[in-house]
């Protein structure tokens, strides 16, 4: 593809502002280093703990209301109605509660891991074996035991299918955060500024550098994802953005 | 153990009344559906009958429960994926507290018996059908329970499979000598294993009769010759209107 698109650009002669070539493309990301590596703290930093934020406390409440045997089934339709809601949508509403600046953006990206990170913990909770379920009971386990024995490895798959995804959307929620939220700072505002520029090559640059960052997290993720739960085959997720 | 109950608005259970002797093998013939894993999950106290009374030795099931007497087998493996072979074996020992060096020894010693020691650290889903359904009997018995509850143990097994295991399953009870309650709806499966078999017919689930097995111990392949064996399986099926 990359050829086809060296190719594309080069022998069509697309001018450099509509479609820069992926040489072109490298090359500005090397020149605009300095520029990128800087704002990209800036963002790895929302992405981090937003992704933290976020994922701790949908964890720890699905915990809660895994612990009861109603909570789940009153609240799950519930959850899954409000995961319509696309939540980037609720990114105006956070500048208008907590000013401009990193700290919305970093609730913005929290509040979109949250729900994949919610619904699947409590799924990964709550779906259990039947069998496994009566064989506790016939060693009357204590529910402290079936907590750590049985609902917490067994939600350790889903909890980690999640955390991949919730960590797709997090570099989302980060850079449409800077988007929006008028940041000064971060990967996002610095394509915003070149896009108003017509600077299209480092603005492929900065998808480029996006999209290494997310190929790298999501890696990440996955590589802690096998060492946790080495018995796993993958799970079916329920999520949307 | 004596009772007679019914379960849920469906009368599922109606005039069960057996008494099931320490030490015996025991087993509960029916069609699918006519409640037979009902009458196990009574007896280790996971349903509770809406009337009736069952006692394990004087004491109720809920009492048996908490003494931890009943070792469950299931009709799927039942063993916990992120478990291995070992760890699997060890649960009841974990959950009942009495994860000791001697208990766990001899845990060790009946995976050794039943030839699973070249897995104990094999995840279930590297094992076959079988394996795992060895796996689930070792961890029913690793513990001190009196009891085993065997509910269509090998149901979910090939013929072939589920003939080895039932001579396999002969030869650990010899050595440990629970009193088993087993479940099946294979015919010459209950002839083979029991000293006594209950036959049940479907919807309300009732014991029309309890059959004596005396077929000679230890039994064998050889048992499957002896004329009285496939006598007793005509008797079986006779009650299902099979033969």
């Amino acid at each position: 593809m990359l050829i086809l698109w060296q190719f594309f650009t080069t022998f069509f002669k697309v001018p450099q502002y509509l479609l820069p070539s992926p040489t072109a493309t490298i090359s500005a990301l090397a020149t605009k280093w300095p520029a990128f590596s800087t704002e990209l703290i800036y963002t790895l930093e929302e992405i981090g703990i937003g992704f933290v934020l976020g994922t701790v406390v949908a964890f720890a409440l699905a915990v809660f209301i895994a612990s009861s045997p109603l909570l789940p089934k009153i609240l799950y339709p519930v959850i899954v109605a409000v995961q319509v809601i696309p939540k980037i949508a609720l990114a105006p509403v956070f500048l208008v509660w907590f000013g401009y600046g990193e700290v919305p953006i970093t609730l913005i990206t929290a509040l979109i891991c949250f729900f994949p990170v919610l619904v699947n913990s409590i799924k990964g909770l709550v779906t259990l074996d039947q069998s496994i379920v009566d064989l506790m009971s016939s060693l009357s386990a204590t529910r402290r035991q079936v907590f750590l024995k049985v609902q917490l490895p067994n939600c350790i798959p889903y909890l980690f299918a999640s955390l991949k995804v919730a960590m797709t959307f997090a570099i989302i929620g980060a850079i449409v955060g800077e988007w929006i939220g008028g940041s000064s700072h971060g990967v996002g505002y610095l394509m915003l500024v070149y896009s108003s520029n017509f600077d299209t090559a480092p603005l492929f640059a900065g998808i480029l550098l996006i999209t290494l960052v997310g190929i790298a997290l999501f890696a990440i993720t996955a590589l802690f994802e096998k060492l946790a739960a080495p018995w796993a085959e993958s799970v079916e997720l329920t999520f949307s953005t | 153990m004596t009772y007679g109950k019914d379960k849920k608005q469906v009368e599922a259970l109606q005039n069960i009344d057996l008494k099931i002797e320490s030490g015996e093998f025991f087993s509960i013939v029916g069609p699918s559906g006519c409640g037979k894993t009902t009458v196990v999950k009574l007896i280790a106290g996971l349903l509770r009958p809406t009337s009736g009374k069952i006692e394990i030795d004087g004491n109720s099931v809920q009492e048996a429960r908490r003494n931890r007497e009943f070792g469950f087998v299931f009709q799927t493996p039942a063993l916990l994926p992120w478990r291995n072979v070992a760890q699997n074996v060890l649960l009841p020992l974990e959950v009942i507290g009495q994860n000791t060096e001697p208990n766990r020894k001899k845990a060790m010693d009946l995976l050794d018996f039943m030839g699973l020691s070249k897995f104990l650290g094999s995840y279930p889903s590297a094992l076959s059908g079988g394996m795992q359904q060895r796996v689930s009997i070792a961890r029913s018995l690793a513990f001190s329970a009196k009891y085993l509850l065997m509910d269509e143990p090998f149901g979910a097994l090939d013929a072939m499979t589920r003939t080895k295991m039932g001579y396999e399953l002969l030869r650990i009870w010899s050595q440990v000598k629970r009193t088993v309650v087993f479940v099946t709806h294979d015919i010459p499966e209950a002839v083979l294993l029991s000293d006594r078999i209950a036959i049940m017919s479907e919807r309300p689930g009732k014991i029309v009769d309890i059959l004596g097995v005396n077929l000679p111990r230890p039994r064998s392949t050889e048992s499957q010759n002896d004329p009285s064996f496939s006598a007793h399986i005509r008797t079986v099926r006779k009650h299902f209107g099979l033969a």
